[in-house]
Formats: C-alpha cells, structure tokens, sequence
C-alpha cells in the first residue's frame, strides 16, 4: 500500500474528530431545561399552573393548613378513632424536628411563582400581548402572597400585637441558592403580602381563561378577598370594609342558603367560592390517604373530630350544624363533613380558600371597629342564610362566634383568636390532652417552631424564641 | 488543530533519530529446555532496536542486523527472555529456559504491554489457565478471590446474573462503584441491562474461554490514564488471538447439573409448624381445637382464624421442594486459531445452557467471535476483533413479592395443597394474596432477550522504525428486549385486568475512538524510552421503550391481544467523552523505572464551569535484583519496590446532573411545568488521590508474592447538601465531601514441589481495607436506606443503625431490649417496650478483611485444583426474618426451624420468644439487632479434577490433545447466617435472595 492512502486513511479519521466539535453538548432529552421553560409563553404558562399544585399538599390546603388552626383552636379534638396523627397538635407541644411541612412547601410555591415572575418582562413573543403576561404576572404575585401570609400566620406573631415587629419569615423574591434572613412580621405585611396583592388586583383579570375549575385559579376578585382578609388581620378596618364591599357588590357570587348549605360542599364552581384549590385524585400533589377528607372521615383515618366546644355553639335551628357525620361504632362523636369528596372518593375535595360568607364577617368586624357600614345588616345577612333569625343587636363577640360557626374546618380559628388577643379556653373533653388545657396569649406556642432542616441549612435562620 | 499539536511534537522529536548503517545476516534455531522440541514465535531481536523477527514454526530465524549491534533478545511466553552476545557468530542457536516464576511475562497493561519486570503500579492478572474448565457465565465471576483488594459479589444466584465488584474499598456515596472494564482497549459497557428479569448481565455475553488474560488495575499509576473513570479501577480483558502456525481446533463439551447447597437452614417441618401455631393461639388463651375460632365458625375451616386442629397435618405438601428443583448447565464450543505469516485469526462459537436451582428460571447463550490480524506489510497492519451475541434470561419475580417462589415458600402454610381435588391450580392461598408459585410458574411469563454486538477495527502504522501510529474504533451495541405477562388466572393478572402484560427494548450504542501514537527507542544501550500521546472519543446513546395493556386474556400471551388500558413509555439518555492522553515510560538499565501520565478528560455529564479536568500519576520502582550487590544473593530471583501517586475520578454521576430542569405537572385539568432539578454548573466528577508502595519478590525459584499498602482518598465526594427551603429545593448534589480507603493487600504463591512429572503449588491472597469518611458536609450521619447509615469518623464507613435486642425475659417469654442510658448515652436497662429501646450502631456493611486461597497438584496428566474465598468481620442484615422468624407477628405465614426451641414455661433460657398469634410487641421490628448477624464465611469456590490423556493414545485417533474433567462450583460454604448463603449485596440486605447453587459439571476439551 502507498504511503499516501495510508495517510488519507489516517486524514480521513482525523476529520471525524474535528467534527465532533460540540459532542459534549447533551441536554436532557426528556426534561426541559430552566432556559427553554422560561422563556416560551406557552411553558411559562405552565410553570405558573404548576406553582398552584403545591396548594393541594397536605402540608397546605390538601390538610395541614385547615386542621392545625381548628384543632390547636378547639374547634375539633383527638378522637376515639385515632391512632396519634394530630397528637402533638392538640397537645400544642411541636418540636423544631417535627418540620412543619408548609415551610417547605409554600417556600417551593414562591419558587415557581418567582421563576416566572423572573422572566416574563424578558419575554418577547410573537402572538403574546401584555394583558396575557399580566395574567400570568398577576397569578404568580398573588401565590407569592399568599405564600408569605400562610408562612408568617403560622411561623409569626399576629401584625396586631407588638405592631407586627416580632420575627417574620424571609421575604423571598428570586429564586436564588441563598440563606435569608426572616423579616419582621410587619416588613411581610407591608413589603411583600400586601403590594403584591394590589400589584396582583391590577394585573389580573376576572377569568383565569383557563382550568376546569375557573376558581381554582387566581382571578382580580380572588386577590381582592384574600387583600380584604389581610387587611382584617392587620386591624386596617377600612381598607378591609372598603375590600370586602367591592366583592360583595360585584354579584359574582352568591351567599349559601339554609335550603343548599349541606349540599354545595367540594363541588367545583360552588356560588359562594371566591377562590379554592383544585382537588382530584389526579393532581400532582394529590395528598391521597392524607387528604383531609379522609382525617375527618370517621371510617378513613378519622382521626380528628368535632370538640363539643364547639358542636355546643350551634342552635338547633342553625343549618351549619348539620354538617357532620357519625359513625354507629362511635356514639356520640362527630366528625365534620365540609370534604364529602367527590364522586364518592373522600380523599378528592376541593379547599375552599376564601369565599362570600367571610367578605360580610370581614365588613362587620371591621365596621365594629370604626369603619363605616351597617355590620348588623351583614351579620343578618349570615344569620338568616343558615336559618337563623333576625337578630336585633350585634357586637364583636357576636362576629367572633359567627366566624367560628361559619368557618370551623377551613383553617381559621387559632388566627382569629391570637390576632384578636383572645387566649386558648378549651376543655379536656376525653381526657386526651397532655400538657396545658387552656393557653393563654401571648405565649411561645401561638407560633410555630422553624423546622430543624431550615436551621441547618440556613445559618441566619433565627429559631422562634423558647423552642 | 490544537489537539494534533502534542503529536507533532513528537513527530518532530523523532525526525532526529533517523539510522543508517551497513547490515549482516544471522540465523539459528530455538528449542524448549523442557521436551527438546523447537519453538515457533519466538521473538527476536536487536537490543535497544526494533530491528527483531520471529522464528518460524521449526523454530527457526534469519536475520539481517547492522554492523553495530551487541546483543540479541529472545522472549517468548512461558519462557526466560535470554540476551546474547552477537560477537562475530553468524549462528546463534538457544536452548530457552522454562520460566517458571512469570517472571518475564508480558502482561496487558492501559494502552499498551507491559514486562512483569517493569511495572510501577498495581498491576494483578488472572490468566487464561486459570480460568478454563470452570462453567462461569461471565468473566467477572472468576474473578472472586483471586486478586487481592478485589472484592466480588454474588448476591444472587440466578444463572446469568450481574456480579457488584468494588476494588480497594467503596470509595463514594453517591457516585457509581464499579470499575471501569476495558475489553481490547475499548471501554465497553457493563452492568445489568436487563429489564423484566431480576438481574442479567452484559458481560456475561463474552465466553469466558475466550479470555487470554484480566488485568485488574488498582492503583493511580496504573489506572489513571483511564482520568475520570479510573476511581473504582479498570479491569481490562484481552480476547485470545491467533498465532501464525497450523490451524488448532478446539472442542469443548461441558455437561453437569447444580443443586442448592444445603446446610442447617430449614424451614419448620409440618409437625413442628403446627406446634409452634397452636402454643401461639393457647399463649392468647383461645382454643386451637374449637371450630367456633375458625374466621367463619359456620363454616369452620381447618386453619383459618384461630383454628388450628391437629388434622392440619393429614396432607400437607412441601413448598420448598416445590419451588426448588435440580438444575442443568450445558456448554458447547469450538473455536479454530491459527495463521500465516501474515495473518492470524482465531474464531470461536459457543452454545451455553443453564436451567436455574429455582423453578423457572434460566439463562442462554450463543456467541460467536472472529480475531483477525493482518499484517499488509512491514510498516501497516490492521486487526478487527468482531463479536457477537444472544441472550435469553427467564425467571420470576424477585424480592419481598408474593410472585417471588422464593418468598411465596416462606409464606404458604404446609396444609395448603397446590392443587385442588380435581386438579386444578388452586388460587385460593392468603398468606401470598392468592398467588400460587407453580402456577405462575406455568402461567406468566418474565423475560430478556439480549443481542449484543461489538466490533473492533485497528490500523497500525510505522512510519519509522520506533514510531507507531495507532487507531482503535469501536462500536458496541446492545438490544434487548424485555416482556413481563400475567396471565388472567393469577393474581396480578386477574381481577379486572385480564391478563396484563408489559414489553419493551432497550438500545444501547456506544462508539469509540482511540488514536495513539507511540514512540520507543533505546539509548546507548541503557536508556529504554517511551512515549505515547492520544486523543480518544465516546460517545454514548440508551434508549428504551415500553408498552403496557391489559385485557389480553390467556390464549394469546402477546401485545397484539391488548385491548385496554394501553400505555406507553419512552427514556432517552446519552453522554459523551472526549479526552487527550500522554504516557511517558522510562527505565534505566532494567533496574530504575519511571512512569508518568496525564489525561485530560471533557464529558457531557460535567457541569459547564468544570467541563474538563486533568489527571496524572507518577510511578517509579526499582529492580533491586538488578544491582551488582545482589549477585551475592542468588536465591532472590526478583525483588522489586515501587511506589506510585495520582489523580484520577468518578465520572459515574449520571448523564444530567448539572442541569436545571422542569419536569411536568398536573393542576387544576392543565398541563404544569416545575421544577425538577435545581441547576448546578459546578458539578463534576468525583476526585480521588491515590497513593501505592509496593514490594514484589521471587526467591528460590519457587516462591513470589507482593504486598502493598494504599492509601486513596476521595475528595469532591458528590452529596446532597441540605438548602434552604426558600429556595424551592431540599437540597443541592455538590461536590463537598471526603472518604478515604486504606489498607495493605499481599498475595504469596509458591511450588511445594516441582518436579519434572509432579507439581504442586499454592497461594494465597488477603486485603485488609479501612474506610473512613471525613467529611459528610457538616452531617455526621447520613441515611442509607433500611438501617444502614454512612457514620462520619467511623469504623467502617457504612454501618447499620438498629434496636438494641437483649432476648427473652425467662420469667414470661417475652422479648426484651436494652434502653438508652440518659447520662452515659450506652447501653441502660431492659425493657420488653420496644419504644423504650435503644437504636445504635453495631455492624458494619464492609469486612475486615477478605481473600482467598487456592492449591493445584499435578502429576503426569493428572491435576487436581481448588481454590477457596473468604471475607471476615462484616455484618449482614437478614430481612428475610421479620416474616420467618415472627413469634407470630406473621401468625399465618410459614416459619423458621431456628424459632425452635422457643420459650415455653417460666425459666427457660432461650433465644426466642413465646409465640403469640399476631404478635405485636415488635419482637420481629425491622431494624433489630436481633437479625443482625456475623456475615463471615469460608467458601469452597471450586474443586477442579482433570486428566490429560497421554499425548502417545490421543495422537492414535489424531487428535493433538485430549483432557476429561470434573468441576465442582461453589462446593460448600462455612457460615453462621440464617439463610442458605451468607453472602448478599455490598449494602448487606436483600430478601428472599436467590441462593447460590452447587454446581457439578463434567467436561471433555479436544484439540485437533
């Protein structure tokens, strides 16, 4: 063989090598990489629905965050049937290593809420107008929101005591690989919840546009009502009245009635809904045996009940006290029945977050308070909705107890008691309670510990005093 | 161009050595000192030149040399390479010498040959001879016990199954562990690329026979030059290549049957299984003779609730027998080698057979290869090394499944017949859901098929005497195909699926580049030089499929009978490498020995900042036996130090693991998009720093041996490093952590006797290893599923985390535990709570040490081998108990012989508790020290008998050689495990393993 086609042989195998130039370029095939999802409308659309289904985690909306406040707030209790799950929440004795879910969970919803807030100014696409990047822009602002307010409600002191300075929760608008430190509870309110919240009333429209549940998305009146709710829990009376009445009067929604009241529970589009979380068993965060459904289903989990604290609260005439549910082997024991489910599967609910009954509590309070209105109009408007009558008078005390009977089972009463100064008065009903019966507020257990894992891995975290 | 430049370099280096002198003929004939005869292919040739030829099949040379040459070396295999001085002789004529110590073989060694003489690093090599006759169906098998540092495990018995070898420790957390494997210099692809079977193996489509050697490289000098795949080793194969002569066929037939081996582990026999239930049912005060405590006292059926009556025992049948049955193995090959001056081939074809020890399972394969090597002219030759293979594994579900025989025998009670009165399968067994083993076994159906493809083709070209211009491409393929079908009858197929099935193929498509060139001279005389330089390309695509439905019904066991519930499936992955490579070789005189290398490598799988990274090494070692003060010392055949340091690193990360990434989501009927994987553009390899002293020595022409010390160190160590929740993640894979390995390897092998007509030699080999992390990223724990934990600072890296179990309380037959004391933190007081008991470390997952020994002895044509493995002070965790040995947690399930004797009446001292039906005072917890047990054995590997037929009786039926034998695999083992085998996975649990089987083989090779 000539020496020249020896070369060319040799020739030709070093142009193979100079043409795989790029060979080490492979991205995942099958996943997408950060850069392409952020920057396609269609994709940002998705990152942004994909920031909703953590809601329905049961360390949220799908349970955690309805059955912490009712049961550290006596509305509910251990019951015969359990086998320990709540325990330590009626005994109101958490441990930094319990690791209380929501902190991860609702820090990974302002995640995704900031990835996209991130990039979709950036975006420049044909086809896409800004009414349909504010939408996007809207939505993810109100998760931040409501993010930030679930996290500092449950890991700080109410913004009415101390005039919010006590220990918040980091404020986080990138998604960065950083070690934050927590702002007070009125930097939360004032720089983060609440600008987001107007920002996010500017910025969305009156129909998602999408979703086969057009409330499970957010929507200008969804980040009204929750502004309202926020406005109450800051004592800003006139803003909240202001918030509420602009919701009342939109007519978009309809109170429940005492003829429907039993049977409008988790249906999708329900008239009183302003906004909820999506439940089904085909979510992505389905909580499946951990749904609340099914720890309020006494032949599920059942491990939590009604307290008669409250059971005892409801008059005969009232329609919201029938809505619980016995079980033949448990006399005398009664488990809420606001998460029948859906098409028969109890572990399927939709969470109502916020809905109309609470926009006329939220005016009437604040009317009690010095905002202008008519509170007992919309205290009767509650009462004679649920089968009750005409009252003649009303105070706050009245609103307090409305709110526990109206609310019970959505997540509300531990709030409504601290932000309001009210200490804990419960009783010891089966004798299940280990530690303190009744606590008074302020105390160190009115908030959450800081899980363990965060204070690890975050050398600025400041754990909550005395945990 | 930038990476030709390192090879032009070189090229102009060489320009300067361009000789020229006038030349003279020399010739003569080689012959054996063992028989007289005369030896083909002996090589020939000027010392400190590559001037040298070969001689031809009478063993004759000629050749031209110049004026200036001094000495002639002749080598050969198996023979002392003999130097001689030319002088004024025009014949030279050799009677060889037998090299009885090796000590001039030629071992494989990375991209390149290697004197055994000339080593610098840790370098063991298991050779052809040993492994023939012994019915493995992969190389890697072969390999347990008999290098030192290497560690090999069979947790699974299954023919054609996937073996874990870790070399000098695990030295990573999250990174792969095992080597990287080497066949004909092409990295290849190995592992368990099966899919519906518990375990195959790609290796196992190589025949084992036709292996010439394994190299096992341990240490940085010798691996590094493998740079970001070298952490766990290399082990390289050489496939057998023709020689130029008369053709040689070789027929071998190999035909045998295996057994599992049985020891002290039984399970309890009816009698005692009835017993042992109805002390558990009086225990709770109810009357296992009242039909009123059957589950349905108008219907009282006869074990059912709490109605346990003596009549159980009329018909019974033996489960364990059932699921177990005798296997086979057959083997069938010929193979031809031979050549031309010019050309030389060698081809082989193998059919391999093997029915499993438990029902249902087996292994095939067929495989063909064809080595080629042509030389086109003095300068050029080319070489393609082609083969190809088909696999087939069957077997049935694995693992803690009521589908898995093996676990469905510890579970069905002996009163529960396989059949019903009228023959049929009976589907009504509630200890396994209604899953009955032998009918599985005749229903459904769990499968691989594996094609394996791989072809090699090679040019060589000198372009001047010294200088090699060399370059390997390679592509390797394997397909599979995979299906699981369950037939409408059994449990999982039944119900409303009616019949399931799942399918699907596998791709995998490996192409690589190897282009080295290679420049060697000798100066004046004493100054051996080499040089290599490289560039190398892989490039890597996994692909796989799969299609699932139900409704087939039972008659048609194929996807085309799907008729609901269709879904499909599809994964894509890839990686590449490209990498720059340079080796320089020195040695003074044979006696003083430098070796350095560096490889630059770039992958895929590397994040963007740290796309690529260098490694080297240096090696140097003396030939002491070399020195002029030596010669005082004749006995001492050889005594050789070394010593060698390097980097090198794990690139086994994952293809993907420095990209952020969004996967999808569902909400609300809408399609989401989160995030998946957070971004880490710093991600890289694992790094690890490893140092080797060695000592190599021959004396009395009779005994060799090394040891070695080690020390490597893993840095860059990928962990999860906890984050902050703000950031949406748990947690972020980095490089931060340290574990380091150290430890001191021997192996000593020497003739007892030797003698012309009678030989017999033995050897042994031991390795003691320490693992120590030092740093978890300011963890000092981490978990590793079940019960074993990483420990910072520990003995042993890997240890198990259990309940501290105290046995029985004399008194009442309950279990009891031992309580942490608060102030001192060890062991309190007992307990029968088992929430009051403390957890703590005790076991560790890795031995103490492990090794091997093996004897042969030969007389005339008789041999007789056998060699032994061993590994001491590790613990294992019998899972397997917490079912078997319940004190009737289990209350219906079969139980264990070693639950007997339990407790009965107040003062007996015994190990087990008191049974009680549906026990559930966790004296069976999950994580217990209970079941945590010494996992030290001794291993009869393998017993090897055989007899050559003298060379004057074989030549009659004009054959040239003939050998009969008898193999006995796996003869016994020595253990205290409750289980048939003691030996499970490297992370020490496992359940309802497939045992080891004893399998004897006879075999008959004939060469022609």
């Amino acid at each position: 063989m000539k020496k020249k086609n020896i070369l060319f042989i040799f020739a030709i195998t070093a142009l193979f090598f100079t043409a795989c130039e790029d060979m080490l370029d492979k991205t995942p095939p099958l996943q997408i990489d950060n850069a392409q999802v952020l920057n396609d409308y269609k994709l940002l659309t998705q990152a942004t629905n994909a920031a909703y289904s953590p809601l329905y985690s049961a360390n949220w909306y799908g349970r955690a965050h309805l059955v912490v406040p009712d049961l550290m707030g006596g509305n509910a209790k251990q019951s015969p049937r359990s086998s320990g799950r709540f325990q330590q929440t009626y005994n109101w004795n958490y441990t930094p290593g319990d690791n209380v879910g929501i902190w991860t969970t609702a820090y990974d919803v302002i995640a995704r809420a900031n990835n996209v807030l991130e990039y979709i100014d950036k975006l420049d696409e044909t086809g896409v107008d800004q009414a349909m990047k504010d939408q996007l822009k809207g939505e993810c602002l109100f998760l931040r929101a409501l993010g930030h307010w679930d996290l500092v409600r449950t890991f700080g002191l109410p913004y009415t005591y101390n005039s919010g300075s006590g220990l918040g929760v980091p404020i986080v608008r990138k998604t960065e690989v950083a070690e934050p430190t927590r702002a007070t509870v009125k930097e939360v309110y004032d720089n983060l919840i609440v600008p987001d919240l107007l920002d996010a009333i500017d910025y969305l429209a009156d129909d998602p546009g999408r979703g086969t549940d057009r409330k499970a998305f957010a929507t200008k009146n969804a980040a009204e009502a929750i502004l309202a709710k926020v406005y109450l829990y800051m004592g800003a009376w006139t803003n909240a009245a202001t918030r509420a009445t602009n919701i009342i009067n939109t007519a978009d929604y309809t109170l429940y009635t005492a003829a429907n009241y039993t049977s409008v529970w988790s249906t999708d589009n329900a008239t009183e809904t302003i906004f909820e979380v999506y439940g089904n068993a085909t979510e992505s965060n389905w909580p499946s045996w951990d749904e609340v459904g099914y720890i309020y289903e006494p032949t599920g989990y059942g491990d939590v009940c009604a307290a008669n604290d409250l059971l005892n609260l409801f008059d005969p005439l009232d329609v919201r006290g029938l809505m619980f549910k016995t079980d033949a082997g448990y006399a005398g024991y009664f488990w809420p029945n606001k998460f029948p489910g859906k098409a028969g599967n109890v572990r399927t609910n939709n969470i109502p977050v916020i809905r109309l009954s609470e926009m006329y509590l939220i005016r009437a309070e604040a009317v009690l308070n010095g905002a202008a209105g008519d509170a007992l109009a919309d205290y009767n408007m509650i009462r004679t909705n649920r089968g009750l009558p005409l009252a003649g008078s009303v105070t706050l005390a009245d609103i307090y107890l409305e709110r526990r009977l109206e609310l019970c089972f959505e997540g509300n009463l531990l709030w409504d008691l601290s932000r309001t100064g009210r200490s804990l008065d419960r009783d010891n009903e089966d004798g299940k309670i280990s530690g303190d019966i009744d606590i008074s507020f302020p105390d160190y257990r009115w908030v959450l510990p800081i899980p363990t894992v965060e204070i690890q891995a975050n050398d600025n975290m400041v754990q909550n005093s005395e945990y | 161009m930038k990476k030709f430049s390192a090879f032009l370099v070189i090229l102009l280096f060489m320009g300067l050595q361009v000789v020229n002198a006038q030349n003279r003929e020399l010739t003569g004939v080689v012959t054996s000192s063992d028989d007289g005869m005369s030896l083909p292919g002996v090589s020939v040739v000027v010392k400190g030149t590559t001037i040298g030829t070969v001689t031809d099949i009478d063993g004759v040379y000629t050749l031209s040399v110049p004026e200036t040459a001094v000495t002639l070396v002749f080598s050969f295999v198996g023979m002392r390479t003999t130097e001689i001085e030319i002088g004024s002789q025009s014949t030279i004529d050799l009677v060889m010498a037998v090299d009885v110590l090796g000590l001039d073989e030629v071992v494989v060694v990375a991209y390149g040959v290697q004197r055994k003489e000339a080593k610098t690093g840790s370098v063991a090599v298991v050779k052809a001879d040993e492994m023939k006759s012994i019915p493995v169906t992969s190389a890697d098998k072969l390999l347990q016990g008999k290098v030192a540092g290497l560690q090999v495990n069979s947790a699974s018995g299954m023919p054609g199954s996937a073996t874990e070898i870790t070399i000098r420790g695990v030295g990573t957390i999250n990174a792969g562990t095992e080597p990287l494997y080497v066949i004909d210099g092409v990295p290849v692809v190995a592992g368990d690329y099966t899919r519906a079977v518990q375990t195959g193996n790609v290796l196992s489509s190589m025949n084992p026979n036709n292996i010439e050697s394994i190299t096992v490289l341990k240490d940085a000098a010798a691996s590094s030059i493998y740079g970001s795949r070298a952490a766990n080793g290399v082990i390289l194969i050489t496939t057998k290549s023709g020689r130029s002569g008369k053709t040689n066929f070789n027929l071998r037939v190999q035909n045998g049957i295996s057994n599992k081996v049985e020891g002290d582990f039984r399970f309890m026999n009816p009698k005692e299984l009835l017993t042992y239930k109805r002390d558990a049912i009086i225990n709770i005060n109810r009357d296992p003779d009242d039909p009123n405590e059957a589950s349905d006292p108008l219907d009282p059926k006869p074990g059912s609730g709490y109605y346990y009556p003596t009549s159980l025992l009329d018909e019974t049948f033996d489960w364990w027998e059932a699921v177990f049955q005798t296997g086979s193995v057959q083997n069938y090959e010929l193979e031809a080698s031979g050549g031309t001056d010019r050309t030389r081939f060698f081809t082989s074809g193998s059919y391999l057979s093997q029915e499993g020890i438990q029902i249902g399972s087996e292994y095939q394969r067929f495989n063909l290869r064809v080595n080629l090597d042509h030389d086109i002219n003095d300068k050029l030759s080319i070489g393609a090394k082609v083969y190809g293979a088909y696999m087939e594994w069957a077997d049935q579900a694995g693992a803690l499944a009521y589908a898995n025989p093996v676990a469905a025998a510890q579970w069905i009670e002996p009163w529960i017949l396989p059949y019903n009165d009228d023959g049929t399968i009976n589907w009504d067994i509630p200890n396994t859901g209604d899953s009955n083993p032998l009918g599985i076994i005749k229903l459904n159906d769990q499968r691989d098929k594996q094609y394996k493809f791989m072809t090699t083709f090679s040019l060589a070209y000198e372009i001047i005497p010294g200088l090699t211009l060399r370059t390997l491409n390679s592509a390797d393929i394997v397909l599979g195909e995979s299906r699981m079908f369950w037939h409408p009858d059994t449990p999982d197929g039944g119900g409303g699926n009616d019949g399931l099935i799942w399918g699907g193929t596998n791709n995998n498509r490996t192409l690589t580049s190897s282009n080295t060139l290679r420049y060697s001279n000798t100066f004046a005389d004493v100054h051996n030089l080499s040089v290599t330089g490289g560039y190398e390309l892989m490039d890597n695509v996994y692909s796989t499929y799969s299609l699932e439905g139900t409704g087939t019904g039972g008659d048609i066991p194929y996807h085309s009978s799907v008729s609901k519930d269709k879904d499909i499936d599809y994964t894509l992955s890839s990686y590449a490498f490209q990498s720059f490579l340079g080796i320089l070789n020195y040695d003074y005189d044979n006696r003083y020995y430098f070796q350095a290398s560096i490889r630059r490598d770039g992958s895929s799988r590397f994040g963007a900042e740290n796309q690529y990274a260098t490694f080297w090494s240096v090696g140097a070692s003396w030939n002491i036996h070399r020195e002029g003060f030596m010669q005082a010392l004749p006995m001492i055949n050889m005594a050789k130090l070394r010593a060698s340091y390097g980097i090198n690193g794990n690139a086994s990360i994952g293809n993907y693991a420095s990209y952020g990434v969004y996967g999808s989501r569902l909400y609300n009927g809408e399609g989401g998009m989160a995030p998946d994987q957070l971004a880490n553009p710093a991600l890289t390899w694992e790094g690890n720093a490893a140092f080797n002293v060695g000592l190599d020595f021959a004396v009395y022409n009779r005994v060799q041996g090394t040891v070695e010390w080690y020390n490597r160190v893993t840095s860059d160590m990928l962990l999860d490093v906890p984050l902050s929740r703000t950031t949406g993640f748990n947690s972020l894979r980095r490089n931060v952590g340290e574990m380091n390995n150290h430890g001191i390897e021997f192996n000593v092998n020497g003739d007892v006797l030797h003698s012309a007509t009678m030989k017999w030699n033995v050897g042994l080999n031991m390795s003691f290893n320490n693992t120590e992390i030092t740093d978890l990223a300011g963890e000092d724990v981490i978990a590793d599923g079940f019960w074993r934990v990483h420990v910072l600072h520990g003995t042993g890296s890997s240890q198990y985390n259990v309940y501290d179990w105290a046995g029985v309380n004399p008194a009442n037959g309950n279990g009891l535990w031992w309580t942490e004391d608060p102030d001192t933190g060890e062991r309190g007081e007992l307990t029968e709570n088992y929430n009051d008991a403390r957890r703590f470390y005790s076991g560790k997952v890795d031995p103490d040490y492990i090794g091997g020994f093996n004897t042969l002895f030969q007389w005339k044509g008789l041999s007789v081998s056998a060699y032994f493995n061993f590994s001491v002070g590790n613990s294992v965790y019998i899972m397997e108990r917490h079912y078997a040995t319940s004190d009737g947690f289990s209350f219906a399930d079969n139980q264990e012989s070693s639950l007997i004797p339990y407790w009965k009446e107040p003062g007996d001292i015994v190990a087990n508790p008191k049974p009680v039906a549906w026990n559930n005072s966790n004296s069976n917890a999950w994580a217990t020290s209970r079941y945590l047990e010494d996992g030290s054995f001794l291993r009869f590997k393998n017993l090897t008998v055989s007899y050559d037929l003298p060379k004057q009786w074989v030549e009659k039926v004009f054959l040239a050689n003939a050998r009969i034998y008898m193999n006995m695999v796996n003869v016994y083992v020595w253990h205290d495990v409750t289980y048939w085998d003691p030996e499970r996975t490297f992370t020490g649990g496992g359940y309802a393993t497939y045992p080891q089987a004893r399998t004897i083989t006879f075999g008959l090779d004939l060469g022609f």
